[in-house]
């Protein structure tokens, strides 16, 4: 596959480049050659990690090492199926209490061993192998290889249907298996809010999954979920170990969940609460 | 059963009720149940294993990669799973966030958890415990009972005096106790087979545990390693316990849908035009469907029609070899916890068992493994020996008959038809006990109606 070396006049600044090529960084010089993975041969590169990527739409990784300076760090550019899917991978490796900033999509620096950063279908991986970076050459690196690649620079736009008051900033995920560890939830947007008193609680959307439709992922959650109320709209609720009780509420195209209310009550309440705030 | 797996099961089944009461109690004090219906508990783990001479009674089914959530890891260790295997890469770490995450509600000290690094050429001692350290961070514990060299596809890397010495320092501060190796087999075309690393591993004395391949279509070779390990006193874990397809994505060249028809399009916008993405894609499908077809017939056998259900016989498969301490199974939601806890104990019925040994032994001979490549060094004309046999294949196994014989014309570098007057250097260089002049001329008439 081609490979397209780039030139660019100054440090840290690159041109912009097509899906097709690996960023290259001025002041940063490959030390071996571009690796290509794909869906078959990713396991060759992370071997058991290779499960989730494939879970959400893995389609190609490129590799490669890059030194400066007594530095080196090993980059890999995933491509995953959609934005929504690169977001929900990155989101997936991201720790819980990260400090992200506002670089492509999103992105986190932990230095000085490893940058991480999220823009539309891609999502990359900087690992420092040889020395350290700090926080600015890790951010220098991260926009440098922002700028090159293609695509919108915010969260997927499926996300404003989370309504935005109260909501935990960075707290967004998109989980496409088992969201909660329920089988059920497949497809799931959510994020964390803050109910006051140090409360939070945790708000999703499902998502249809590509080939069907609200009404078939309702039904057939109807089929093994509790109906806890019809009128005026439609609620399903489950148990679910440690965390309470887990509803769902159908309006219109769209299905709305609640995690973790005590009763049934207060499940109805936020889930209305909810549907009608978005 | 023989007297010393008598007394063991008398123990065992002790410690399994012990267990049950556990679980049932864990289950009765949840704030809530695990759904409506719930009214029948689910069984916990019936059964442990000693894991070699680390003396740690495992349990028979154990927790690996694949929770993402840290309930589900209470979950598993309140139904008695007491065996929780991770890695530095699993989820660049959220795998071990997630045992972490549950580590506040399990007693520490009856559990075994393992993780693992991949040791790169450029690691040394003080770059091994530092990203040892990190590892129990994210797992919020003091130490790990075992850190495995990761996916190891090369046998001289076990000797890494790097990672050893990174061991012994890791002992003597308490922060590990055991050392262990995981492999299944080379990466690609490189490297060394599993059973070279993992018998190079044994032979280095310093790993008291190893992770491996083991399914009913490498018994052969798994068992090989096990009958080492259990001579050197070795704990041992089984992964990647189910292989083949279940299920094939549904295809159409002409109305491609989903993830193909994405691939197609990116493929078209990068220049590729889409005949040559199409050609791709079928090629890909072919191979699962070759693995789909070399499963068939267990799939029938156990009625299984998904691969959860392919995972659970596979796994109970395993669990029959009682040289193998413990099968580690990934657990993505509360039903397939429930699922794979339940094989704790379980048992084949004899006539299954035989079938499967029989099904694996005539599979085995007659069956060319894709991509490998151990025979060619051996071959004289250097013919692709594995290429030839999948398009045999292809003729036999898949009635693709002139798609098969187009593809065999094509061969650049010459056939089976220089088989016939060959000496047959290749005597016994199929590690799986192939015949491979035979094959091949059998395959050449077949591809050639010669």
């Amino acid at each position: 596959m081609k490979t397209v070396l780039l030139f660019i006049a100054l440090f840290f600044v690159i041109t912009p480049v097509s899906a097709a090529d690996f960023p290259t960084i001025k002041g940063w010089n490959p030390s071996g050659e571009i690796m290509t993975f794909t869906p078959d041969t990713l396991w060759e590169h992370i071997n058991g990690a290779a499960e989730t990527f494939l879970q959400y739409g893995f389609q190609e990784l490129k590799t490669a090492e890059l030194s400066n300076d007594g530095v080196t760090v090993a980059v890999g550019v995933y491509e995953m199926s959609s934005p929504l899917n690169a977001f929900g991978m990155y989101r997936t490796e991201l720790p819980e209490d990260a400090a992200t900033v506002k670089i492509g999509g999103q992105a986190l620096i932990s230095a000085p061993y490893q940058a991480l950063l999220v823009k539309d279908r891609f999502y990359v991986k900087v690992d420092v192998y040889e020395g350290e970076i700090d926080d600015a050459g890790g951010r220098a690196m991260l926009e440098a290889i922002a700028a090159a690649l293609p695509g919108d620079a915010g969260l997927p736009k499926v996300f404003a249907k989370l309504p935005a008051e109260g909501q935990v900033p960075g707290s967004q995920r998109f989980t496409r298996e088992a969201f909660l560890g329920v089988r059920e939830l497949e497809h799931c947007i959510s994020a964390e809010y803050d109910t006051g008193a140090g409360a939070v609680t945790q708000l999703f959307v499902m998502l249809p999954p590509e080939g069907t439709t609200v009404d078939t992922v309702w039904q057939s959650l109807a089929s093994k979920w509790k109906a806890v109320s019809h009128e005026p709209k439609p609620v399903l609720a489950k148990k679910v170990p440690y965390r309470g009780l887990v509803g769902v509420i159908r309006t219109g195209e769209n299905i709305f969940g609640v995690a973790g209310s005590e009763n049934e009550e207060t499940l109805l309440k936020s889930l209305t609460r909810f549907s009608a705030g978005s | 059963m023989d007297e010393k797996n008598r007394i063991a099961a008398g123990n065992l089944s002790r410690r399994g009720f012990l267990a049950v009461g556990s679980a049932a109690a864990a289950a009765t004090a949840l704030p809530v149940g695990a759904g409506e219906g719930d009214e029948e508990k689910p069984r916990g783990i019936v059964q442990w294993r000693r894991l070699g001479r680390t003396g740690f009674r495992a349990s028979d089914v154990s927790a690996g990669a694949g929770a993402s959530d840290s309930n589900l890891v209470r979950y598993a260790y309140d139904l008695g799973i007491n065996y929780f295997d991770t890695a530095e890469s699993y989820g660049n770490g959220e795998h071990e966030r997630v045992i972490g995450g549950a580590m506040e509600h399990m007693d520490r000290k009856k559990i075994f958890i393992t993780t693992k690094l991949e040791i790169k050429a450029e690691d040394t001692e003080q770059t091994i415990l530092d990203r040892y350290a990190k590892c129990l961070e994210r797992l919020k514990t003091s130490y790990a009972d075992a850190l495995y060299m990761h996916a190891v596809s090369s046998a001289d890397v076990v000797t890494n005096e790097h990672f050893h010495a990174a061991i012994k320092k890791l002992k003597e501060d308490g922060r590990v106790k055991h050392a262990g190796v995981s492999c299944h087999g080379p990466r690609g075309e490189e490297g060394d087979s599993m059973e070279k690393v993992l018998l190079a591993a044994v032979n280095d004395g310093r790993f008291d545990l190893m992770l491996l391949s083991y399914n009913f279509m490498n018994k052969d070779e798994a068992e090989r390693v096990l009958a080492a390990c259990k001579k050197a006193d070795i704990g041992t874990t089984a992964m990647k316990t189910a292989p083949g397809a279940v299920e094939l994505p549904s295809w159409d060249p002409k109305n491609p849908t989903g993830d193909l028809l994405k691939y197609i399009e990116r493929k078209e916008k990068e220049g590729q035009e889409r005949a040559k993405s199409i050609e791709e894609i079928e090629g890909w499908l072919a191979s699962q469907k070759e693995a789909y077809e070399q499963t068939k017939e267990f799939r029938d056998k156990h009625g299984i029609t998904s691969v959860a259900g392919l995972r659970v016989a596979a796994a109970k498969w395993v669990l029959q070899n009682p040289n193998m301490h413990t099968v580690c199974l990934g657990m993505r939601d509360f039903e397939q916890v429930d699922r794979f806890v339940a094989l704790s104990g379980s048992r084949m019925q004899v006539a299954e068992a035989r079938f499967i040994d029989d099904y694996r032994v005539a599979y085995s001979s007659s069956y060319c493994r894709h991509g490998c490549t151990d025979c060619l060094s051996q071959c004289s004309e250097h013919l692709p020996v594995s290429t030839i046999m999948r398009y045999a294949y292809y003729f036999s196994g898949q009635g693709r008959e002139k798609e098969a014989m187009s593809k065999y014309a094509r061969l650049a570098h010459g056939n089976g038809s220089t088989c016939m007057s060959c000496n047959a250097p290749c005597t016994g260089a199929c590690p799986h006990g192939l015949d491979i002049r035979a094959n091949l001329i059998t395959a050449h008439s077949l591809l050639t109606i010669a």
